[in-house]
């Protein structure tokens, strides 16, 4: 499997929208890369670039060794999986898979072998004779996939594959396009809204915000070690607490509450004396050990775990994530204090994370 | 790839694809058969009565066989052997029609239409008409012989391989899993051929 480079680009509308700005990565053999951001961040528009869907306005698109920059979508090599299946209702699933082939002029022998060998691998063969119309969900977006798979390309592009979906079936999908990563050890570019899927498909997550590239990371990476405040809140379900504070002489003060700082956290923040930084602190390492004042005004039990909306100081609202049932009440006052070790600071000019 | 694996691969790949070639035979049958009425009811000189009502009578049949064939041509696509029958029936039906119309409008000097540049009232411009009908109307019953022999093995074939697969008496996947599995042996052992090869040429 090839290599993918993107480097220096940039997407210019007409209208002089900038839509992507300086996006730099190299995506090696293999590697299932998730572009994650909210609506309108430019991770679509980078997959389209890439896919040759959108011109490149600058920079320069590598493919394994080769400049793709200017050269038209079938030059590429490279299959589009897109969220609305894009399948041809007319067809049967098998026509459907086999039909980039069949326009390649491909043997029949050889078309019918790459068709049932996806099929096998997207355990499609009994929906082989049906039409689009018959299948679910589900299934239709498997036979979009097998139309990829069939074409062999040297990279998937993957487009929301899994939105139309409901929630049951995006978390079974998730796992067979994990499976299917493994099997075919592919190189995917794979762009999501959803965090769960960022996190539980992705070798690297892309995260975007406004055009700009906000981190490059392996999953873990982002989720512990976000490099801004919007990384920080927008991976992670419920988003993380955030602070806004100063250090003085050894504390973190806030309108809400003062913090004693650890001996690690003093030497970390020791040139910020002085100045706002921003406190951020995951809902799951708040625990029920310290001295900040909270009162519950929402308890939700999920099973396995609890979250406890409430507010600090009557002011600032704050999710807490308990790993056990609770059944707080309206009202309830409880004292929070943070795990010291999963407390993350933020620079309040650069909101960039201190290191 | 030996003959009996493409049979093989030719027989599983009927179970998901349709017989166009059948189908498409038979749409050809179907085309001459419009060619020839085309040129039957551009008859200028139909004074006789019995011509008259000759050409009413094809009207109704011209549209029974277009829509049967039409039907035939869809039936052999999903490989149902009974429209087989059907269009041999057509093509019988056919060639029965040369002595209808065409001989007695060739015999009573009826046939003078403009038709391919031809100058209608000239001698001898029935016989060429007759003779283009005659091919249209042959052609017509060859494509729809044709389309059902061609489909008619076709179907004997298909059927014979999935009875074979439902009883279990032979498993595609197998068949298909193995032959990758050849082709992948062959693959590699075709380099290492090639390095003994080299290393002959060397020493």
């Amino acid at each position: 499997m090839p290599e993918v480079n993107l480097q220096h680009i940039e997407k210019i509308y007409d209208g002089g929208v900038q839509a992507v700005w300086d996006f730099n990565l190299d995506i090696h053999d293999g590697e299932f890369i998730v572009l994650v951001g909210p609506s309108g961040c430019g991770k679509s528009t980078t997959l389209r670039m890439v896919a040759g869907l959108e011109d490149i306005t600058n920079g320069q698109l590598i493919i394994d060794g080769k400049d793709c920059t200017r050269l038209p979508p079938k030059d590429r090599d490279i299959a589009m999986v897109f969220q609305n299946y894009a399948l041809y209702g007319h067809m049967t699933i098998y026509e459907n898979m086999a039909f980039s082939l069949t326009l390649r002029k491909e043997d029949k022998m050889v078309i019918h072998r790459k068709v049932m060998a996806a099929a096998e691998i997207l355990d499609l063969k009994t929906q082989l004779n049906k039409k689009p119309k018959q299948l679910s969900g589900g299934q239709r977006q498997r036979v979009a996939i097998g139309r990829a798979i069939v074409r062999n390309p040297k990279v998937f592009l993957f487009d929301e594959p899994l939105s139309n979906l409901d929630a049951k079936l995006r978390g079974s999908m998730r796992r067979e396009l994990m499976l299917l990563h493994k099997k075919l050890n592919a190189t995917m570019m794979y762009v999501t809204h959803d965090q769960t899927e960022a996190l539980t498909l992705a070798d690297r997550i892309v995260c975007m915000s406004m055009g700009h590239v906000q981190q490059i990371g392996e999953p873990i990476d982002l989720y512990e070690r976000p490099a801004n405040t919007f990384v920080a809140t927008f991976i992670g379900l419920p988003p993380m607490n955030m602070f806004d504070g100063k250090i003085l002489s050894g504390k973190f003060v806030s309108e809400l509450f003062d913090y004693d700082l650890t001996p690690a956290q003093k030497e970390l923040l020791a040139d910020y004396e002085g100045k706002d930084v921003i406190l951020g602190v995951r809902p799951e390492n708040i625990t029920r050990s310290g001295h900040i004042p909270f009162t519950v005004t929402n308890n939700e039990n999920l099973g396995m775990n609890t979250l406890v909306h409430g507010k600090i100081n009557g002011i600032k609202i704050v999710v807490c994530k308990f790993a056990e049932w609770c059944n707080y009440k309206f009202g309830d006052e409880l004292k929070l204090g943070f795990e010291s070790d999963r407390m993350h600071f933020f620079d309040a000019e650069t909101t960039m994370a201190i290191r | 790839m030996t003959n009996e694996t493409k049979k093989i691969l030719n027989n599983d790949i009927s179970r998901y694809r349709k017989n166009k070639l059948g189908a498409n035979l038979a749409l050809l049958g179907l085309v001459f058969n419009c060619l020839y009425f085309m040129l039957l009811f551009g008859i200028k000189n139909s004074s006789s009565r019995f011509a008259s009502m000759h050409i009413g009578f094809a009207v109704i049949l011209t549209l029974i066989s277009l829509l049967t064939a039409f039907l035939s041509s869809e039936g052999v696509k999903g490989y149902n052997k009974t429209y087989c029958i059907v269009l041999i029936v057509l093509a019988v039906f056919q060639i029965i029609r040369i002595f209808g119309f065409p001989l007695y409008g060739l015999q009573n000097d009826l046939l003078n239409v403009n038709y391919f540049g031809l100058e209608p009232d000239t001698p001898g411009v029935s016989t060429i008409e007759f003779v283009i009908m005659l091919i249209y109307l042959l052609a017509s019953a060859a494509c729809f012989v044709a389309s059902a022999v061609i489909s008619y093995i076709r179907i004997k074939e298909l059927n014979d391989y999935v009875q074979k697969v439902e009883s279990g008496e032979f498993d595609p996947d197998d068949f298909l899993k193995k032959l990758d599995e050849e082709e992948a042996n062959q693959a590699e052992s075709a380099p290492a051929a090639e390095t003994v090869d080299t290393a002959k040429e060397e020493n």
